[in-house]
């Protein structure tokens, strides 16, 4: 998950960035508007991004409008340290999916951010199922054929990625600026492939069937398939 | 609060007075008119009576008297039966002296002769001053034996007076003169002949009372006719002084008086009830602007100060009152509306660190984290607080006005500027920022040290906020013959174009940019502005050429 932090004030960052790092999604961050637009510049693709509208340099409200003037599809939690109501409508207005005053409880950010990942994935389940592994959002729980299974906070970064994508090819370009961010994506991709392998590893241990396969040239796909495909790939 | 007493009360008060007050003299002005009215009506007609009757009441009277008949209604002529007569007769007794002693020749029988002989009354002739009396008829009101009221009207005739012919309204029986007369008269016994001498007139022609006596026509004596009955006829003469008096009861006068004054009484108790009931009811009328406006004042309060008062056309009175009124409340919702927005952005303001506050303790606390975490989330936490302090205490001072806290002393501008720069020293380095000062001749300023502490602070930290990285803050300090100036300037970029308007708005930073460290600059320069009004001073700022450029300007 690749989320951006838009937000002027130091603490409230730090602690937003904080907050959505322990969800082991990577999290970019900045300080003012022009900073934030030119992330998209560079075309970087954020699954969610938070977006005070109150910042300096291009304005909450003016961003908002541009980014989705542009075609940008991330799901966008605007925050407003003013509990107004027109400028939330005008928030929603210009294309934001929700919004969250200041101040507010970090859970419920960490919770929204959540929800609209799932909206950004077209899931309306918090508990993401495929074949015998099932993966629960909110606690990042994981489980194999109703065994709990511990996962690193890559590994489950990792996992929880797949699962929203289930069933669609992911480049390990992606599944690496979902790791790391956006830095180093050229170098070293056989992180994504050694991660890839703890990960089967973990998911296979009690003898389940394959569900992340790996389409040559391609990236992976998870997909759960019956025991006649058993003898896939690799 | 002390009351002033009720307007209704006094206005009330005053009112029921003046209505008391000209009743009463208005009733006293007509009984007076009316009474007096009825005296002088009453008296002409005795006294036309009198002069009609007296010549035959005399006759009559000498004769009773002749006869021996004290009383008589003889005296009364024909269709006079109301009027009662009484004559008298200054009987010659002591020829020296010269005052008549008048003694009842006859009277008739309902007479008051009784009391009408207490009567001092004047007899005639002339007065001190020796000038004849307007009228020798003289009225007295005389209480008769049945205890009625009568009115005398009492006339002297002296010798020659003749029965006046028709002519007597132009004085023919007025003896003009009479001073004369009298002295004649008394030489006239002097010489022995008290009785049948006269000298009469007869026909005063106008003019004739200027005549004297002696002038006159000499008449033959009346003796022959004197003591003869019948009465004096047309023409007939006596050379005795007479007292011829006339008396009809005053009892209707005195009811129709009675009853008037009752009248008048009624009528003025009645004005006066009505008045007490009206006057009351008028005022209360009239006062009720007073408590329109009174009520209108009472639904005043906070949420509706904007709205203007809802008095239509007060009357000329309150207009004033309304006017000021109206005047205060403006002020009133002008400062109201000032101190709600100020609160507001206030709030606003401490909304931001405490959310920062909040945040990251929430975050600290929702796993284990390592020391070093913890450490940087309470360093954090430390400067937010500290941050917030100042921001209070910038609000306090906002609040309370700057203004009391004038202590004055010698300011030595150029140390206090160089001690604000020095705490800044830490920040500026931060940001490759230094310094350029030009302390002129280090002038001072009798002034509040505090407060040009607290200027000087302000201004540094908000242009070591806002300047260009690595860029040069320039301060100046000069000084001219009337006042003490400086200026603190440096370079930013991008300075919206209302900067130099809105500077001084609590809370309003340029480009609305919150870095981390300008938690209170938007309190700053309004702070600035503050001091420098309650020192006296002005203040002014020029942005232009990415240059924010702040001066202030102290009297000497």
């Amino acid at each position: 998950m690749r989320v951006l932090v838009v937000e002027d004030y130091g603490p409230i960052r730090g602690a937003v960035v904080t907050a959505l790092r322990d969800e082991g999604w990577t999290v970019e961050l900045a300080a003012d508007g022009t900073t934030a637009h030119q992330f998209f510049k560079d075309d970087q693709v954020f699954d969610l991004v938070v977006l005070d509208l109150m910042i300096p340099g291009i304005d909450g409200l003016t961003l908002l409008t541009a980014l989705r003037s542009e075609g940008v599809d991330s799901h966008i939690l605007v925050l407003t340290a003013r509990d107004e109501v027109e400028s939330r409508v005008n928030a929603l207005n210009a294309g934001a999916d929700d919004y969250l005053t200041k101040p507010f409880a970090m859970e419920e950010l960490v919770a929204r951010a959540r929800a609209l990942l799932r909206r950004h994935y077209a899931k309306k389940s918090p508990v993401l199922s495929v074949g015998p592994v099932s993966v629960t959002i909110s606690d990042h729980r994981v489980t194999v054929k109703d065994e709990v299974v511990d996962l690193t906070a890559r590994e489950y970064a990792l996992l929880e990625y797949f699962m929203f994508r289930a069933g669609e090819i992911v480049s390990r370009e992606e599944l690496h600026s979902n790791l790391y961010g956006d830095s180093g994506a050229s170098a070293s991709s056989n992180v994504v492939d050694v991660y890839v392998g703890y990960l089967r590893k973990k998911l296979e241990a009690g003898g389940v069937p394959r569900i992340l396969h790996t389409r040559r040239g391609q990236g992976y796909i998870l997909e759960f398939r019956d025991e006649a495909g058993g003898a896939g790939a690799e | 609060m002390k009351s002033g007493g009720s307007i209704q009360r006094r206005l009330t008060v005053a009112a029921l007075l003046t209505v008391g007050v000209s009743v009463g003299l208005s009733g006293v002005f007509v009984e007076r008119t009316v009474r007096e009215r009825m005296v002088a009506g009453a008296e002409e007609s005795l006294e036309t009576v009198l002069r009609i009757g007296s010549m035959r009441a005399t006759g009559e009277a000498r004769l009773a008297h002749r006869e021996g008949r004290e009383v008589s209604e003889d005296l009364v002529g024909p269709g006079m039966s109301q009027f009662s007569w009484l004559v008298e007769a200054d009987l010659p007794r002591d020829p020296d002296d010269p005052q008549p002693i008048f003694e009842q020749l006859a009277r008739t029988a309902d007479f008051p002769a009784d009391k009408f002989r207490e009567q001092e009354l004047p007899l005639g002739g002339p007065n001190d001053s020796g000038e004849s009396d307007e009228s020798e008829v003289t009225f007295t009101v005389v209480e008769g034996s049945n205890g009625e009221l009568y009115r005398v009207a009492s006339y002297i005739m002296e010798p020659g007076a003749e029965r006046f012919n028709g002519k007597w309204g132009g004085g023919g029986w007025r003896s003009d003169g009479r001073g004369d007369d009298r002295g004649e008269r008394g030489e006239g016994r002097m010489d022995g002949r008290p009785e049948g001498r006269f000298e009469g007139r007869r026909g005063d022609g106008p003019g004739g009372g200027s005549l004297s006596r002696r002038g006159g026509p000499q008449r033959g004596e009346l003796g022959p006719q004197r003591g003869r009955g019948g009465g004096p006829g047309p023409g007939s003469r006596f050379d005795d002084t007479f007292r011829v008096s006339v008396a009809a009861s005053i009892a209707e006068e005195r009811a129709f008086l009675d009853i008037l004054l009752k009248t008048l009484l009624l009528a003025g108790a009645l004005a006066l009830v009505f008045s007490a009931l009206l006057i009351p009811w008028a005022v209360r009328r009239g006062l009720r602007p007073v408590r329109k406006i009174s009520e209108e004042i009472g639904r005043m309060d906070a949420d509706r100060l904007d709205h203007a008062l809802e008095i239509a056309a007060p009357p000329a009175e309150l207009a004033p009152i309304v006017n000021s009124l109206e005047g205060a409340r403006e002020r009133l919702s002008e400062a109201f509306v000032r101190e709600k927005r100020f609160t507001s952005d206030a709030a606003h303001e401490l909304r931001t660190p405490l959310a920062g506050l909040r945040a990251s303790m929430e975050v600290a606390l929702r796993r284990e984290r390592s020391l070093d975490q913890y450490r940087e989330t309470m360093t954090e936490c430390l400067g937010i607080t500290e941050s917030m302090q100042g921001m209070v205490d910038s609000l306090l001072l906002l609040a309370k006005g700057a203004a009391h806290e004038l202590e004055r002393s010698t300011v030595d501008l150029a140390s206090t500027l160089e001690d604000a720069l020095a705490n800044r020293a830490a920040d500026m380095s931060t940001r490759g920022l230094t310094a350029e000062v030009d302390l002129g001749d280090r002038p001072a300023v009798s002034s509040s040290q505090v407060l040009i502490e607290r200027i000087f602070a302000n201004i540094t930290r908000n242009a070591v906020q806002y300047a260009k990285e690595g860029s040069e803050i320039a301060c100046t300090i000069g000084e001219s013959p009337d006042d003490v100036w400086w200026t603190v300037s440096n370079e930013a970029a991008d300075l919206p174009s209302d900067t130099a308007e809105r500077a001084f708005d609590p809370l309003w930073r340029a480009d609305a940019a919150r870095s981390d460290a300008s938690l209170h600059a938007g309190l700053g320069l309004t702070l600035v502005a503050q001091c420098v009004e309650a020192l006296g001073g002005s203040v002014s700022v020029e942005a232009a050429d990415e240059r924010f450029t702040i001066k202030v300007t102290l009297p000497r």
